[in-house]
């Protein structure tokens, strides 16, 4: 019998079934915390259409197209030729393959069981679809911190309390809502997977996890440059515990076989190469596997030497291995050896160097600094619910529980660096949460002391079940809310695609502005095939998948001196640009202006970066101030300054802005300045036609004119049809002699 | 002695193609309609076919019926169908006193009809220059000489105060329009103007004012800095253009060298079929590049350009003669290997010549580079069409199979072995662990007991 009624009238409960029972709430509970990770990520998809996001995405899945058409090697050995025209871009050797393959992979073996899906379908959920296995990761991750933790009752609520966390967390639904299709889709999985796997090889000191471990960081290196992260934190872990006085042969085993095989393996990487042993930023795991080994022998030398000569020892051969090793770094960066840190890594430790330096990594907005409400707009209540989280680990320091101190410490330091780093702190918030949230269920969601018949005085039996149903109570509360603010968040920060945007109407009612894509589309059906479009890079790979036509720049931006040039044709004068166009071989320019219906990322409000990153390479030709009123204003009216007035992206923005209000003054909706009426009119552009502008005005496309029949020079071809003469004007003109200092031309 | 009378026959059989070349019926390969207008005043000339019967035979010796019109501001001339197609390949227009050319024609239906391809001989003169005509020239960056102003040469001419009338010894500055053979001892330039140039890189000198001669103004009366329009060889008295469409420009100051009172043939002829494209006209069939081996030899297979590839380039030039495609050849010419810069300048060698073409070629090994780069080739020369091509290619990578392996690379033995000696030392550790590792232990064990 599974279940019995014993003599003192409990039931009994034959073991097997409980088993059962166990797995399948177990499972049930997992099956709805992928559904809820699933379900909220698929707001865009809902409101909009299944469509790629973005910008970084639409090349992700241009790749994966190619991947999908061609072979493996011809996607390894893939030279893009409508990129980065007329240099080119080594893709293949320039790109990380692993969510590209993992895509391809999918839609071969949805194929294979006769599943026909789009692979754009496929790319647009993966990032969902992975979003589950990470709550999944992050159950075992957690499983395996909480069963150190020794305040823990329940272990596993406390796993589950996390996994459900990171299911619905928005600092990782913002980079993995469906249609996002990033590296950072999958990479947080693997993030998760690996730690997990770290964590079981440290407790165990087992080779097969710590391989498990190598082979879950290859497919991380393989999918993010983020990968960075786990090198230096696994390392930084070791070298804490070794501080500790934790070194032990399951530290050593699990560490050496990690480094050595997850080396071996990223070097795999085209794009990783010989990265691991001549950056910096892999040095520290060089140098922690070189340190590891060092120990190993101090601990032999401490059995076979006597305390007072090893102490001797270690002191003298600890001062020489710390000099050698900074000297050998020092002369290595100094020789060359070892690329010297790159100017991302610095602005991590120092948030005004890209402004002042690199105008390129500052000009992306996800590098800016953090401000404090996103961190409270992307976590809610695992804010508050962290440190206590972390102080459980202080409490126990196991060798796990150091690991997630150290995870906390810096992920909260780069989050508040960039804005984007925010990603990588959100699992450590929903671990220690989840940890913290345990412990507080363990200690007050226990009913069984105060219902059991051998039950205390009354009075302190009321007193703890009310204060235990009021925190309960609290706890559900705060987790309904949190439920809510994801859910909200989600569907209204998180869930626009911004290829498409949504905006209301005065009276209320809802309304999509697709000009991109109507821009888009128009390129594609109505230029030639090799025509070459200018544009600023954030739109470079947008151009290249939904338009189809090569670019001069895009966001892969490896070529600052490229996207200079660009930003130079953009910030000169008309006769300057044409040159850099002509030379560049420019068909079409597109920009972006939002001043017509107030859409604010637009190229006008770019602009200064285009400047910025272009005087950093022309500071004689372009300088910045010269863009600025005399009093230091940003002015696009009738004030602004001459040079402002001349440069190219300008006139372009407002080139017949004055037909679009009919009579009135025209208004620049984002910048809220006001253009006098008879100088927008007079706004005019002699080495470009208009040829497209979309609905809403957001996308101007223009073509470069060709040079003219006659070797004219055709801004003095525009100077002179603008004057309008007269015959007789004419006829006096014929008459004067002309100004042959021209000759010199 | 035989090289010698091979040598005579073969000049007198070119002499005699050529001299059979002008009596035979050329014509323009680009000929629309076969058609010319000539636009005069009536003003000026009173009795124009007969004053320059000769020009118009030219005209139709070269293939192209004449249709003359006389300059009436108030009647409409069509240069255009209604589908604004040209009517009319070639256009002269006379000097002429008229405030318009016609009462729809501006300068901007020149500027049309040029851009159309049609090509045209424009004749000023002291007596008349007319507007349309002038804007249209100024748009050139030909600026003659108005009305009032007045060519003299107080060095060469005998009649100083009436002015210049004749060149003695010309010297025509391009072999393409007025060819050599066609030079002239005297050319009649009577009330002729003179221009200037603003910088244009179409414009093709043809014949340059005396260094002695100016322009003045005849109404200021004296020379002065003011007055004058061109002092000395800053002048010129005859200019071509050619367009970016290949479209011709012809301009002379007067009109009396070409009337019948002064009629040379030769050089009459010589402008004429310059400007209607019958002479100067090159053409390009062929532009071909393919992937060869080390040594020249084409590659079966042909999947693009990876760096350090070896290319051959090859291209054909034709020349017009009158009638027929003729092998236009030449050592001036050149392919230019672009990627931003040129990487390459490389001087075309003539491989051989078929019955229409002359065939050039040059092999090149491909830079070290990849990217996107351009095959050019710009043979422009002032007096011959344009001949610009270029292509583009993509220059790939090496793929990850064809870098040399390691073996084959010698300094990497010392590495290669070095792997394998570690391997190997690896294995024979394992083996004597795993044989030798159980005694002692054992010993130990037994030695406790």
């Amino acid at each position: 019998m599974l279940c019995t009624v014993d003599k003192e009238g409990y039931i009994r409960v034959d073991g097997r079934l409980l088993a059962a029972f166990k797995i399948l709430l177990k499972t049930a509970i997992f099956v709805s915390i992928s559904f809820a990770a699933v379900s909220s990520r698929l707001f865009s998809v809902i409101r909009f259409e299944s469509i790629i996001h973005e910008f970084d995405p639409w090349f992700n899945y241009r790749a994966t197209k190619y991947l999908v058409t061609h072979s493996f090697y011809k996607f390894l050995n893939w030279f893009d030729d409508k990129t980065w025209y007329p240099l080119g871009r080594v893709t293949g050797g320039t790109l990380y393959p692993g969510l590209m393959v993992t895509s391809s992979v999918l839609y071969h073996l949805l194929h294979k069981f006769g599943l026909p899906i789009d692979v754009r379908n496929i790319c647009v959920l993966l990032a969902p679809a992975f979003s589950s296995v990470t709550a999944l990761a992050t159950y075992l991750l957690t499983l395996e911190i909480s069963d150190t933790v020794k305040g823990l009752r329940f272990k596993k609520t406390a796993a589950f309390f996390s996994a459900l966390f990171m299911a619905i967390v928005p600092g990782y639904i913002s980079r993995s809502v469906a249609g996002s299709y990033d590296n950072e889709a999958i990479a947080i999985t693997l993030l998760m997977l690996t730690f997990y796997f770290w964590i079981k090889a440290v407790r165990h000191g087992s080779v097969f996890y710590a391989s498990l471990t190598a082979l879950s960081y290859f497919y991380m290196v393989s999918a993010w440059g983020g990968y960075v992260f786990i090198t230096n934190m696994i390392p930084l872990h070791v070298f804490i515990l070794v501080l500790m006085g934790r070194f032990s042969y399951k530290l050593y085993t699990s560490y050496c076989t990690w480094y050595v095989l997850g080396t071996v393996m990223s070097m795999q990487i085209p794009f990783v190469g010989f990265l691991p042993i001549r950056s910096n930023d892999h040095m520290a795991s060089l140098g922690i596997f070189g340190l590891l080994q060092l120990v190993l022998v101090a601990n032999y030398l401490k059995r076979v030497l006597t305390a007072e000569k090893f102490h001797r020892l270690m002191i003298a051969s600890g001062f020489l291995v710390f000099t050698l090793g900074i000297a050998a770094i020092v002369v290595a960066t100094k020789v060359g050896l070892i690329a010297p840190w790159t100017g991302r890594f610095y602005s991590l430790w120092d948030t005004s160097y890209a402004k002042i330096h690199i105008p390129i990594i500052a000009s992306v907005s996800e590098h800016q600094p953090t401000p404090w409400a996103s961190f409270f707009f992307d976590m809610n209540f695992l804010v508050w619910l962290f440190p206590v989280g972390v102080f459980l680990c202080f409490q126990d320091l196991s060798n796990e529980s150091v690991f997630i101190i150290i995870y906390s410490v810096l992920a909260s330091y780069f989050a508040g660096v960039m804005i984007r780093l925010m990603l990588t702190l959100s699992p450590v918030v929903c671990i220690c949460a989840g940890l913290c949230l345990g412990r507080i269920c363990g200690i007050y969601m226990d009913f069984r002391d105060e219902i059991s018949a051998k039950a205390q005085k009354s009075a302190s039996r009321v007193f703890s079940l009310v204060s235990k149903l009021l925190v309960s109570a609290s706890v559900i509360f705060y987790l309904y809310y949190y439920v809510q603010h994801c859910t909200w968040v989600t569907s209204n920060a998180y869930s626009s695609p911004s290829v498409v945007l949504a905006s209301k109407l005065p009276d209320g009612s809802n309304t999509i502005i697709d000009d991109f894509r109507e821009a888009y589309y128009w390129l594609r059906m109505n230029t030639a095939e090799d025509s070459k479009v200018m544009a600023w890079w954030d739109y470079g790979y947008q151009i290249g998948g939904m338009a189809n036509r090569t670019t001069f720049v895009d966001n892969n931006t490896w070529n600052n001196t490229h996207i200079a040039t660009v930003g130079k044709a953009m910030s000169v004068g008309e006769r300057e640009s044409e040159v850099i166009m002509r030379r560049l071989g420019v068909d079409y320019v597109l920009i972006i202006f939002g001043g017509l219906i107030g859409y604010s990322g637009d190229d006008l409000n770019k602009f200064l970066w285009m400047i910025r990153i272009a005087h950093g390479i022309w500071p004689d030709e372009v300088d910045e101030t010269k863009f600025f009123t005399r009093d230091g204003n940003y002015r696009v009216d009738d004030l602004a300054s001459q040079t402002m007035k001349d440069s190219l992206m300008y006139k372009m923005s407002y080139y017949r802005l004055s037909e679009a209000f009919g009579g009135s003054d025209p208004v620049d909706r984002v910048r809220r300045q006001r253009l006098s009426r008879p100088y927008a009119e007079s706004i005019h552009l002699d080495v470009l036609d208009e040829v497209f502008t979309s609905e809403n005005w957001i996308v101007r496309i223009y073509k470069l004119k060709d040079p003219d029949n006659f070797g004219r020079d055709l801004v003095s071809i525009g100077e002179e049809n603008l004057a309008g003469k007269s015959r007789r004007a004419l006829r006096k003109l014929t008459r004067t002699k002309p100004d042959t200092q021209l000759n010199l031309l | 002695m035989q090289l010698l009378k091979a040598i005579f026959v073969l000049v007198a059989s070119v002499a005699l193609a050529e001299a059979k070349a002008l009596t035979q019926k050329v014509f323009s390969p680009y000929a629309l309609t076969n058609k010319t207008l000539v636009l005069y005043d009536v003003r000026i000339q009173d009795d124009f076919t007969s004053q320059y019967s000769q020009l118009l035979q030219a005209i139709r010796s070269s293939g192209s019926d004449v249709d003359v019109k006389r300059i009436e501001p108030d009647s409409a001339i069509a240069l255009f169908d209604d589908y604004e197609q040209r009517l009319y390949d070639n256009l002269l227009v006379m000097p002429s006193k008229s405030r318009l050319l016609a009462s729809n024609l501006d300068f901007k239906s020149l500027e049309e009809f040029s851009r159309k391809g049609g090509n045209m001989l424009l004749l000023t003169s002291g007596q008349g220059s007319q507007t349309d005509v002038s804007v249209f020239l100024n748009q050139l960056g030909i600026y003659p000489s108005p009305k009032a102003y007045r060519l003299v040469d107080y060095h060469n001419s005998n009649n100083w105060q009436l002015g210049v009338d004749k060149i003695e010894n010309p010297v025509f500055l391009n072999p393409h329009i007025v060819p050599e053979g066609s030079q002239v001892s005297e050319l009649a330039y009577e009330n002729g103007s003179a221009a200037l140039l603003a910088g244009n890189e179409f414009i093709i000198p043809v014949l340059r004012a005396k260094e002695t001669s100016i322009t003045y103004d005849v109404d200021r009366g004296f020379v002065g800095s003011q007055s004058t329009w061109h002092s000395g060889s800053d002048g010129f008295l005859m200019l071509a253009h050619q367009a970016r469409n290949n479209a011709r420009v012809f301009w002379a100051g007067s009109d009396t060298f070409l009337a019948d009172s002064h009629f040379q043939k030769d050089l009459a002829h010589g402008i004429w079929r310059w400007v209607s494209r019958v002479n100067g006209v090159l053409k390009s069939d062929r532009f071909e590049h393919t992937k060869v081996d080390r040594d020249g030899l084409s590659l079966a297979v042909q999947d693009g350009y990876k760096v350090k590839d070896f290319c051959k380039f090859e291209t054909a030039f034709s020349k017009w003669n009158g009638t027929a495609w003729v092998p236009y050849e030449t050592t001036d010419a050149q392919l230019e290997f672009i990627m931003l810069d040129p990487y390459y300048r490389l001087n075309l060698t003539l491989d051989g010549t078929s019955n229409d073409s002359a065939l050039y070629s040059t092999t090149f090994q491909i830079p070290d580079h990849h990217g996107m780069f351009t095959f050019k080739v710009d043979y422009s020369r002032p007096g011959l069409t344009f001949l610009k091509q270029y292509s583009v290619v993509p220059v790939r990578h090496l793929a990850n199979d064809e870098y040399p392996r390691s073996w084959q690379i010698t300094n990497s033995w010392v590495y290669v072995a070095s792997f394998f000696s570690v391997v190997v030392a690896w294995l024979v550790f394992v083996f004597l662990f795993i044989v030798s590792g159980k005694k002692p232990l054992a010993s130990a064990e037994k030695k406790k007991e």
